[in-house]
């Protein structure tokens, strides 16, 4: 069992828990105060294409738009794969009037042509 | 124009390169599409940013070199749901076991670290994706290169003695886990993963409340994470709030459809295979990483030492080897101290520069259980550990 990085005063009493109960010993002292942290804003935006403002709209409720544009270059195929996905399985509220759009777009913002 | 115009907004996100000329913006990852914008996230040294929202963070490769155990702010990050908990009052803070239990009981963290054994166990912990940027042909899916792994110490109770307190009553099958992390939307299934009872029993399972002596990161699950050694990091269900034994197998979606393999050996199948068999991915695969030589580098003659690290899904390390000739031979390495069997394992070779040659260094590794690297491809690019090269030349 090794000592708990808490500080000279957690060490001191750790140890002397450890004397009297073994194996049984609490933890060192842990802060009981609230955490809080603030993430960074979504701050970076689709590649410019037409029906950017559909992956806006669509994609953006759900995940940031790196998700996207960390892709490999993808088949219209997968992308329609991938839509299907976000509709069917993960239940994104993309109107079928979109869906074509969204593609499309999504075909035309791969960094390179598929192959 | 397109790829500018993504340099552009990573340079965005992490801020402005006058001001911070020390610290890179961004960073590009050895495959296709491979450019990072590089931040500080909350409790977070500078990490590679796969997406912001849900949060998911890549551990750089240098990390790796520096020790067995992965610091805690530079431990890889990955949510599954957008809503995560950013605001958590450990006084507050609770955990219900309920479900085929004969006694439903909810535990503080209090009643974790007092009324229960303390537990260490070193784990590696692995994203079943990790490395899914170096699939061929690429998959869809989040694009990590090797940096969605990490090796730490948890303390915690064993989560059989959190069940015993709750008795598990006859016909109980799966204990099923539930964190804090909420969708945006209500039609999105909310995550949930399951354990087989055999599995969640085993004493290595725990609840854990430190990570390398400390509270763990509010990103990696703060105040209590699921720890299930060997298993791949899914598993190991973050802000842990909800424990519930099942009496039939579970068939939520992050079960029955998502994190599943072909049921083929290795898990691979060819590209244009369909209608094949699946199973839930569990066990990590054995892999081994050069961590002192970075691809394409180029070094200085003479005799040179080659560090590395290995680990598999809980049987341990038996050997690891390296060439320095593209795998053409291979000669034993020397391991480092066993750290457990869950762990990551130090090895270290030399090998000779001579000036002006150039060398493609590989590792390999060789589980207890005789498994080796294999080469595999599946459609969701899930538990890659083929054999990486590195690429040195020597100065002349």
């Amino acid at each position: 069992m090794s000592a708990p990085n808490n500080g000279r005063r957690g060490l001191m009493v750790t140890i002397g828990v450890l004397c009297i109960a073994g194996a049984l010993a609490a933890a060192a002292p842990a802060a009981q105060t609230p955490v809080s942290i603030k993430l960074p804003p979504q701050s970076v935006n689709f590649r410019e294409a037409p029906g950017v403002e559909l992956a806006h709209k669509d994609c953006l409720t759900c995940h940031s738009a790196e998700y996207v544009l960390s892709q490999p270059a993808l088949s219209k195929t997968a992308w329609t794969n991938e839509v299907t996905k976000m509709r069917v399985a993960y239940g994104a509220s993309i109107p079928d009037i979109d869906s074509d759009a969204i593609i499309a777009y999504l075909v035309a913002q791969n960094p390179v042509p598929a192959k | 124009m397109k790829r500018k115009h993504f340099l552009a907004a990573s340079a965005a996100i992490a801020g402005s390169a006058v001001a911070t000329p020390a610290l890179a913006q961004s960073v590009t990852l050895p495959f296709d599409n491979g450019e990072r914008a590089l931040a500080a996230f909350p409790q977070k040294r500078q990490l590679i940013v796969l997406s912001s929202r849900p949060v998911q963070l890549e551990t750089p490769a240098h990390v790796f070199d520096a020790g067995e155990f992965t610091p805690n702010d530079e431990f890889f990050v990955r949510w599954h749901l957008p809503d995560v908990p950013t605001h958590i009052d450990p006084s507050a803070f609770r955990v219900n076991v309920h479900g085929a239990v004969a006694t439903p009981v909810t535990f503080g963290l209090d009643d974790l670290r007092s009324n229960f054994e303390a537990v260490e166990v070193n784990a590696v912990l692995e994203c079943a994706g990790n490395s899914r940027g170096f699939s061929s042909p690429r998959v869809p899916g989040g694009q990590w290169a090797n940096g969605a792994m990490g090796n730490a110490k948890w303390r915690g109770a064993r989560l059989r003695d959190v069940l015993a307190k709750a008795k598990v009553g006859t016909g109980a099958v799966q204990v099923r886990f539930q964190g804090a992390e909420r969708p945006a939307l209500p039609t999105t299934p909310q995550f949930l993963k399951s354990l087989d009872l055999a599995v969640a029993v085993n004493p290595n399972v725990i609840l854990a409340y430190q990570m390398n002596g400390s509270d763990l990161p509010v990103l990696n699950g703060y105040p209590l994470r699921l720890i299930v050694p060997g298993y791949f990091g899914t598993y190991w269900v973050k802000a842990l709030t909800d424990i519930e034994v099942l009496t039939e197998p579970d068939q939520n979606y992050w079960m029955k459809t998502a994190y599943r393999v072909p049921n083929t050996p290795n898990y691979s199948v060819a590209p244009t295979d369909t209608g094949f068999a699946t199973v839930p991915l569990t066990n990590l695969t054995v892999r081994s990483f050069i961590t002192n030589f970075t691809d394409g580098a180029a070094i200085g003659a003479g005799r040179k030492t080659i560090r590395g690290i290995a680990f598999d899904g809980g049987t341990g390390i038996r050997s690891v080897e390296i060439s320095s000739d593209g795998g053409t031979t291979w000669r034993p390495t020397d391991l480092g101290p066993d750290l457990g069997k869950f762990s990551f394992r130090r090895w270290t070779a030399t090998f000779d520069a001579q000036a002006g040659q150039r060398y493609v260094i590989a590792s390999r590794a060789v589980s207890n259980a005789g498994e080796g690297q294999v080469q595999r491809w599946n459609p969701s690019g899930y538990a890659r550990n083929a054999v990486d090269n590195v690429s040195v030349s020597v100065n002349s």
